[in-house]
């Protein structure tokens, strides 16, 4: 499943492009946009972490990838919610967590 | 301050080469503070690191248009370089005293920027994160990258930019322009022309240049590429010009 959404702050946007396998895993997912974050890679090495994440708690943790990073026209918080709430839309959808 | 006059043109793979190159020769301890003033030629787009190519630019028109594009290695959004009517700065300095908090880093250096439009007659604002405004539209964009502690920050000035192949090369999401209280890109940018009929480029280059001076309180020397920017540059261009660089979102 494959799905995507934008978030504003400050006037930047960030796009998260997510695809979402069995078990509601995610398999794939790019965090786009016109933001700033230092360090820049600290952006790629959580969409690693987020791979492979089906609950909450997983994403909370890939999200520590970012707790020494300054992330400038993106809401961590939300960007969080985001993604959490991709995983939580996919098992009301599929309950029995397949696609 | 080091400063680098380098406004014949090179195309947008060896601009961003020698930013690059400037960086790394900085945290080095190869070359002092420098402040480069530089176009592009033929005229270019640039995209930021985390931007993805398809959702930034309108690739087909680019390329139809003879217009290069590569992503730089700082972040924010999709830049049009027209060769005839924009000049862009570059600057590399160690990120300490007032340059240490990255947001009031933007202030700091932008506020050169600011400086040299007020100085030949425009009443220029900064708008954080990273803009500079002129009655409320952009003429002004900025992007800073920092390795090691030293900081690249280059930006682009908007003096006669054609801004109808800048709103058919760029790409801005609805959502954005909505959020800027736009239509279009067209309505959101703003040229030095526009405003004031004319613009003595000269003039410009020499307000931008004590802009820089002021901001830094940094007495200036003019200098030019040395053949280790050169070669260091050299290295890194096929980096700009690859099709795995360019679309790797």
């Amino acid at each position: 499943m494959k799905q995507e959404s934008i978030i504003l702050r400050y006037g930047k946007t960030v796009k998260v492009d997510i695809v979402i396998g069995d078990e509601c895993r995610i398999i794939d997912i790019t965090i786009s946009g016109d933001f700033f974050a230092y360090p820049e890679d600290s952006i790629e090495r959580l969409e690693s972490r987020l791979k492979g994440c089906k609950d909450e708690l997983c994403v909370e943790e890939a999200f520590r990838e970012l707790s020494s990073s300054v992330v400038l026209g993106v809401n961590v918080v939300d960007l969080k919610n985001k993604i959490m709430g991709f995983i939580k839309n996919c098992r009301s959808m599929y309950p029995g967590g397949g696609i | 301050m080091r400063v680098i006059l380098d406004l014949e043109g090179r195309d947008v793979y060896w601009q961003m080469a020698i930013d690059e190159a400037l960086l790394h020769l900085r945290i080095n301890g190869r070359v002092d503070n420098t402040l480069r003033l530089y176009r592009f030629k033929p005229s270019a787009v640039t995209i930021g690191y985390f931007q993805r190519i398809r959702d930034s630019v309108n690739i087909d028109y680019l390329n139809a248009s003879g217009i290069d594009y590569t992503r730089r290695i700082t972040g924010g959004g999709s830049v049009y370089h027209d060769s005839g009517g924009e000049i862009t700065y570059s600057i590399v300095l160690p990120a300490e005293g007032a340059l240490v908090d990255i947001l009031e880093s933007y202030r700091v250096l932008c506020g050169a920027l600011v400086y040299a439009l007020r100085k030949i007659g425009l009443q220029a604002e900064f708008v954080p994160i990273n803009d500079v405004v002129v009655y409320g539209r952009k003429i002004s964009g900025s992007a800073q990258t920092r390795r090691l502690g030293y900081i690249l920050q280059h930006g682009t000035l908007m003096y006669a930019t054609d801004l109808d192949t800048l709103e058919k090369a760029l790409v801005a999401p609805r959502e954005k322009l909505m959020s800027k209280g736009v239509r279009s890109i067209r309505e959101r940018v703003v040229t030095i022309k526009e405003v004031l009929g004319s613009v003595d480029v000269d003039q410009l280059v020499k307000s931008l240049i004590e802009g820089f001076s002021r901001a830094l309180n940094a007495e200036v020397y003019y200098d030019e590429l040395s053949s280790e920017e050169i070669r260091v540059a050299s290295e890194i261009v096929s980096k700009y010009r690859s099709h795995e660089w360019i679309y790797r979102r």
